[in-house]
């Protein structure tokens, strides 16, 4: 019975990083899908839009009401399925904390009750005037999704960039640590090379980190009411994270060197 | 009439200057068209063809001699003595944990672009009737 149990548990952990990677694949899917299907009723409810303005006659009036309706309804749903692949992806973040990933969580389900909600109305959708209002309410409500969005987005780089911060800060403690023990194995000259090595390394992390305070500056702006704010300060961030990336990257080939270096004793 | 002879001084014969003037200075002609010396042009053109000849044979490649293998052995570099320490498994997983770190930031997608979210219409167009 221990051994049925063992396979199980085996066969489960094969399964469960596939599933996972499968759920953010396939969600990402169906939201392409969905933007298709919400380009091609955009168009259709342009040129119904068009016609109407033009003859404003009672038969092009409805069409384009028709075509107003199912391009809303499309619309929320375009959303629904962006946040539901948000979503995936949160739920496949091995670095991100399970309490900011409940933070995040949070944000997108009370967007996805608000277009849910959003979604309910348009059933009493009777005119264009009546399409109009249920429109403005997404359109008020856009800039606290935008908000959402971005947030989540900057959050899930972050716990990349935390997770690359780890390891590398874990590689540097190890390799002074075998540095200080095998001290006797290097000759000073090389010791106090090795020394001023690390000190490089050192500070490649401390740019990083200066780098994620400016990063936690922005993410405050990230929640204004401004759209444009909010996306000029999204810009900002994601320069500020590559830039950090960079120092990562010549951080890492400094330890590869070091590394290189502590096989020799001179 | 004898008398009017001996009257009459003999003058003595005189030559006629003028003609005699006008025979003497000599007509100037108009200089004559100097025509090009067709012997320059073909010495020029010797010279030209000297100087294409030496021009091709400056520009031929120089066969350099080919090498060949002397039996005096390539000097290899004098290799550096290794420490105990670079043998042991905790230097070869630090290693191991350099490399993994590198590839996770060359994966790293700061802008990824299946993130950004979609662009959507916003205001409907329909005037306020």
């Amino acid at each position: 019975m221990p051994t049925v149990i063992k396979l199980v548990l085996i066969i489960a952990v094969l399964i469960f990083p596939t599933s996972v990677w499968a759920s953010s694949t396939s969600s990402y899917q169906e939201y392409l899908n969905e933007f298709d299907t919400y380009r091609t009723v955009l168009n259709e409810f342009k040129i119904n839009r068009s016609e109407y303005l033009k003859f404003k006659t009672l038969t092009s009036q409805q069409s384009a009401l028709e075509k107003t309706k199912e391009m809303l309804a499309d619309r929320s749903q375009l959303l629904r399925s962006y946040l539901q692949f948000l979503n995936e992806k949160l739920n496949e973040s091995a670095s991100m904390d399970a309490s900011t990933k409940a933070l995040y969580q949070t944000l997108i389900a009370n967007e996805v009750k608000f277009l849910n909600n959003h979604t309910g109305l348009m059933g009493s959708i009777g005119s264009l005037q009546d399409a109009e209002g249920v429109s403005q309410q997404l359109s008020s409500h856009h800039t606290m999704l935008q908000s959402s969005i971005f947030q989540t987005i900057v959050g899930l780089k972050m716990a990349e960039l935390t997770a690359i911060d780890t390891l590398y800060f874990d590689i540097f403690t190890k390799s002074y640590t075998l540095i200080q023990d095998n001290k006797s194995s290097y000759t000073p000259e090389k010791q106090s090379i090795m020394e001023r090595w690390l000190l490089q390394i050192q500070n490649k992390r401390d740019l990083f980190k200066q780098k994620t305070d400016e990063i936690t500056k922005e993410n405050s702006i990230l929640k204004s009411s401004s759209l444009s704010e909010i996306t000029a300060s999204y810009q900002r961030i994601g320069k500020y994270m590559s830039e950090a990336k960079q120092y990562f990257s010549e951080g890492t080939s400094f330890l590869q060197e070091l590394i290189t270096s502590m096989q020799y004793g001179e | 009439m004898e008398q009017s002879e001996l009257l009459q001084p003999s003058l003595p014969q005189t030559q006629p200057i003028l003609s005699s003037q006008a025979q003497q200075i000599p007509i100037i002609s108009p200089n004559p068209k100097r025509s090009f010396d067709k012997r320059y042009l073909f010495i020029l053109l010797i010279f030209i063809g000297i100087g294409g000849i030496f021009f091709t044979i400056s520009k031929q490649p120089i066969q350099t001699p080919t090498p060949t293998p002397s039996d005096t052995p390539t000097p290899t570099p004098k290799s550096k003595p290794v420490v105990p320490m670079a043998t042991e498994s905790a230097y070869i997983e630090l290693t191991k944990s350099v490399a993994t770190l590198s590839g996770y930031i060359k994966n790293m997608q700061v802008s990824d672009t299946t993130l950004s979210p979609p662009t959507i219409e916003l205001p409907l167009g329909f005037p306020n009737e």
